[in-house]
């Protein structure tokens, strides 16, 4: 009788879960990003994965490589969520061009998903934001480098820049004091490149760093979660195309408007604007 | 019974099968667009048509940080108030827990520290015999010049002043406020830049309309109709100004001008240029 019971709950069980990992497989297939890598490239796991302190160790190793790149160009594309009021949660998606020429040179050039581009350039002395559809820019003087220029940009501006702190030399302790919380994950690759991928919490962004394998510690991939945010969205970036040495001139980070452009305030300005403080036409530069 | 119980195990399994398919196809059909869940109905091609859709919110920022409350509306009902309460909070519970993770992080350092700190703590207690002996009587002179100084001075002034060092020292250079760990907090601003034009407006319309109230008067107590927030079309077709360089564009009584946001370029509500 134990037999017989026993045959007859090994086939049936055997049934359920042969049914069930199939439903599984089926699954993961549906929601494996195409960006991880094919099972060939995926590194054995022989060796045992980084402790947490590793992790850190590997997170810091990628903040400070980038916070001592005295030059680098990248170029990133990235995808975020939105709520909509309905209740609706779409996508939306962004290509970026960064050269960053320490200590004075930053130029992000933008191509948003409905076709909207945009140029950001500093040059040590003005920041200036510029968009060619409709030939307008807004520009304003900051002196000290980078590092105070994209602060201001976010803090004082209320501009957009996405991934900003990256481009700081102090990205390190930036990084380091914010995160409340780091693993390491798993060794994966990328596009068949070997990395590390790393998973901190912050106060209010759980964030997912994919690094580089190797001497070039360079990141990968990062996702962040604002998991506050109603629906709990994501921004998720991948970067292509790293190049630690390019030749960049100063005047790639000057910006000369162009024929007919017509010089506008940053909207965080505009509510100083009084009649009595508007800047004469001399100072506004481009058509008027 | 063998039988029995066979049959048994064999529904049970094979239900447990059918479940499993039925969720799946669940999931598959609800990607399709039918049925749908709590948020999801309607959105047929034609909601598509309108455009309008939000590109904003706290993801569009790219932020390693949030002011995005728990759950909380990002848009629409949102005042800069609670905005700024709630940033407040946040800014409070943010450098608790900032204390609380260094403590973390630190741990493997303060271990190492410890060990250190153990063998230097023996010499310290040797040096601090030696120089609390020396102090105690260095004290003892010092007590008695004090008190001889402390009740001339009671006697000429009544209080005696309070010592140089009374006062809090200024921050160190380099000082790192809290609030600069949130200056890449891109989704309150955005709502803060609305929130403040729309408010400069409002207070702009209150002084037109009567210019005997105090300038001081709060905001909120003036009924006022609140223009469309800075958005990337204009309500109407607009009258254009250029006043001293800076082009306007007219709207019935509001007056707009274009700027630069993080959302591109936008119209912002702005006082009457004249």
């Amino acid at each position: 009788m134990i037999k017989t019971l026993q045959k007859g709950t090994r086939n049936a069980l055997c049934v359920a879960i042969l049914a069930t990992l199939a439903g599984c497989a089926e699954h993961q297939t549906v929601t494996q990003p195409d960006t991880w890598a094919s099972p060939a490239t995926v590194p054995q796991a022989a060796v045992p994965e980084p402790t947490e302190a590793e992790a850190k160790d590997l997170l810091l190793r990628m903040a400070n490589y980038l916070a001592q790149a005295q030059r680098f160009t990248v170029a990133m594309t990235d995808n975020y969520d939105t709520l909509q009021a309905s209740g609706q949660k779409l996508e939306f998606s962004e290509k970026r061009n960064l050269t960053v020429s320490r200590p004075n040179g930053l130029r992000v050039e933008l191509e948003e998903s409905h076709g909207e581009k945009h140029l950001f350039l500093y040059d040590g002395k003005d920041m200036t934001v510029f968009n060619p559809s409709q030939n307008v820019y807004a520009q304003t003087a900051k002196a000290g480098g980078i590092d105070e220029a994209v602060v201001y940009l976010l803090k004082d501006l209320h501009m957009r820049l996405p991934l900003a702190a990256l481009l700081l030399s102090r990205f390190p302790a930036e990084i380091e004091s914010r995160t409340q919380a780091l693993d390491y994950v798993e060794k994966t690759a990328i596009h068949g490149v070997p990395c590390h991928h790393l998973a901190g919490r912050t106060e209010t962004v759980d964030y997912q760093v994919w690094i580089q394998e190797g001497t070039q510690p360079l990141p990968l991939r990062i996702v962040l979660t604002y998991k506050n945010a109603e629906g709990q969205p994501q921004f998720r970036a991948q970067f292509f195309d790293w190049n630690l040495s390019p030749i960049v001139s100063d005047s790639k980070f000057v910006f000369t408007p162009p024929a007919e452009s017509r010089k506008i305030a940053f909207a965080a300005q505009v509510t100083s604007i009084a009649p009595a403080a508007i800047a004469t036409p001399e100072a506004i530069g481009g058509k008027q | 019974m063998n039988i029995k119980l066979n049959s048994i195990v064999t529904a049970m399994a094979a239900s447990f099968v059918i479940l499993a398919v039925t969720a799946d196809d669940a999931t598959a059909r609800g990607f399709g667009g039918g049925g749908g869940g709590a948020r999801g109905g309607g959105g047929g091609a034609s909601s598509f048509q309108g455009g309008g859709f939000s590109r904003g919110g706290a993801a569009a920022s790219g932020s390693f940080s949030s002011g995005a409350a728990r759950y909380g509306s990002e848009g629409g009902g949102s005042s800069a108030a609670s905005v700024a309460s709630s940033r407040s909070q946040t800014a409070q519970t943010a450098s608790t827990n900032r204390a609380a993770t260094q403590q973390g992080w630190q741990s493997t350092s303060t271990a190492n520290q410890a060990q250190r700190q153990d063998s230097s703590a023996e010499n310290q207690q040797q040096r601090q015999a030696t120089s609390s002996q020396n102090q105690d009587q260095r004290q003892n002179y010092s007590n008695q010049n004090v008190q001889t100084r402390q009740q001339t001075a009671q006697q000429y002034h009544g209080t005696y002043p309070p010592h140089a060092g009374y006062y809090p020292p200024p921050p160190p250079a380099g000082y790192y406020n809290n609030n600069n760990n949130n200056w890449d907090d891109g989704e309150v601003a955005a709502v803060a830049v609305g929130s403040a034009a729309i408010g400069a407006v409002a207070g702009y319309a209150a002084g037109q309309s009567n210019a005997s109230e105090s300038q001081s008067a709060p905001a909120t107590t003036v009924v006022y109709t609140a223009p469309p927030p800075a958005s990337g079309g204009l309500p109407c077709n607009p009258n254009t100004s250029v006043v001293k360089g800076v082009t306007y564009y007219q709207c019935g009584t509001s007056w707009y001008t274009q700027a630069y946001g993080n959302g591109g370029v936008v119209y912002m509500p702005v006082p009457a240029p004249y």
